[in-house]
């Protein structure tokens, strides 16, 4: 796979489109997961995923060709998603209480927004669950959770995408993993 | 009984297999004696399992391709050799033909020459003619370049002038064919004719 992945990397290099082509179909699927976890949203999962093999292509010679590529493509993915959430976060939280109520939160008040295509639909209602529990977990936990469950990648590999330390990561691994118990629980 | 301090972030060590054999057993030792934590341990584990379990998804229809509307154009001559690369029989064919194009260009405007096997000619500069001399006799072909002819003697062969004219005086004899070649597409026709020539004689030595 990595061999296969290099030799597609220096055709593209060349400025090879064909040969980046194989490369989005081989990571499209993971790239889209991850912004889409993070996001919840498919449309703005597809903006920001394709932008994020759009500038994959434009530094692809500031790949370094010794390292794993999809370490450095999630690293491109989840700041862009991270960017996205950023730019439209709420200045209310669903997970405050809803004023002059007592333990009432917002999500109560709101509607499932997310269609899904009937395809998806078998999709257990426990899923969509974990999904938007995951999708209330703060931004710096919902990013290591999704890349270490959706993606299932090591704790050295999220370290490296976050662009933080192991023992950081751990730590935001475990706290995410308290909030999502505590929200499944419910 | 009493909950070892740091038990929680011993379980999420245990989980994410970072723990030591140590904390293993402290964790294992400490369930199965105290059942709110089995509980916490339970319920984390079930957490986990449900990530673990999220549907796979699928990039939506015609991602790559809206992907690939978006890339910067591609340098043109990446485009040239993939193109060659599907089409090795027309490359081979262009190729041949440039090439072939090139020598013929190059022949056609090379040196004026001429050549005879034999025989004594005489040249005129003002008119930029090569004169075979009346009673001259030239044994073999004689082919003149970028310049006229005039034979007033006899020439033993073929006769080529190419880009020239050729004039016969009435006493001039050819025993072989006259031919005259004006143009570069009469010249590279004359070309290729005398490949064609050339690769017949091949196969019928072969026989």
């Amino acid at each position: 796979m990595d061999a296969i992945v290099k030799r597609i990397i220096l055709q593209v290099r060349k400025g090879d489109h064909n040969a980046f082509g194989e490369l989005v179909e081989l990571y499209k699927d993971r790239v889209f997961a991850l912004t889409f976890r993070m996001l919840g949203n498919r449309q703005e999962a597809e903006d920001v995923a394709q932008e994020a093999f759009i500038r994959a292509y434009t530094n692809i010679d500031r790949y370094q060709i010794d390292r794993k590529f999809s370490t450095w493509l999630y690293r491109i993915a989840t700041n862009l998603a991270i960017d996205r959430m950023r730019k439209k976060k709420p200045d209310y939280y669903l997970d405050a209480e809803v004023s002059g109520t007592e333990g009432l939160t917002m999500y109560s008040q709101v509607a499932a927004t997310d269609q899904l295509p009937d395809d998806e639909v078998v999709s257990l209602e426990a899923q969509e669950g974990i999904h938007q529990a995951i999708l209330s977990l703060p931004t710096k936990y919902r990013s290591a959770i999704t890349l270490k469950y959706i993606q299932e990648l090591s704790l050295k590999e999220i370290s490296d995408i976050l662009d933080l330390p192991v023992g950081t990561v751990k730590t935001r691994i475990h706290r995410g993993r308290e909030a999502l118990r505590k929200k499944l629980r419910e | 009984m009493k909950c070892p301090k740091e038990i929680v972030r011993m379980m999420h060590n245990v989980l994410d297999e970072e723990a030591t054999r140590e904390e293993q057993l402290t964790v294992q030792n400490h369930l199965k004696t105290c059942s709110d934590c089995k509980e916490h341990y339970e319920e984390l584990k079930r957490t986990e399992s449900f990530l673990l379990s999220s549907p796979s998804l699928k990039a939506p229809d015609g991602f790559t391709s809206k992907v690939m509307q978006q890339l910067p154009q591609e340098k043109k001559t990446v485009w040239i050799k993939r193109w060659m690369k599907s089409h090795p029989l027309m490359t081979a064919a262009v190729l041949f033909l440039v090439l072939m194009a090139g020598s013929v260009y190059s022949s056609w405007t090379s040196e004026d020459q001429m050549t005879a096997l034999s025989g004594n000619l005489t040249f005129d500069q003002e008119t930029n003619t090569v004169i075979v001399p009346e009673g001259e006799v030239i044994k073999g072909d004689l082919t003149v370049k970028n310049r006229n002819l005039e034979i007033e003697g006899k020439v033993e062969g073929d006769v080529l002038v190419i880009n020239g004219e050729q004039y016969m005086a009435s006493a001039g004899q050819v025993t072989g064919d006259i031919e005259e070649v004006d143009h570069i597409l009469d010249w590279t026709w004359y070309h290729l004719r005398n490949v064609f020539i050339d690769i017949g004689d091949v196969f019928s030595s072969d026989k």
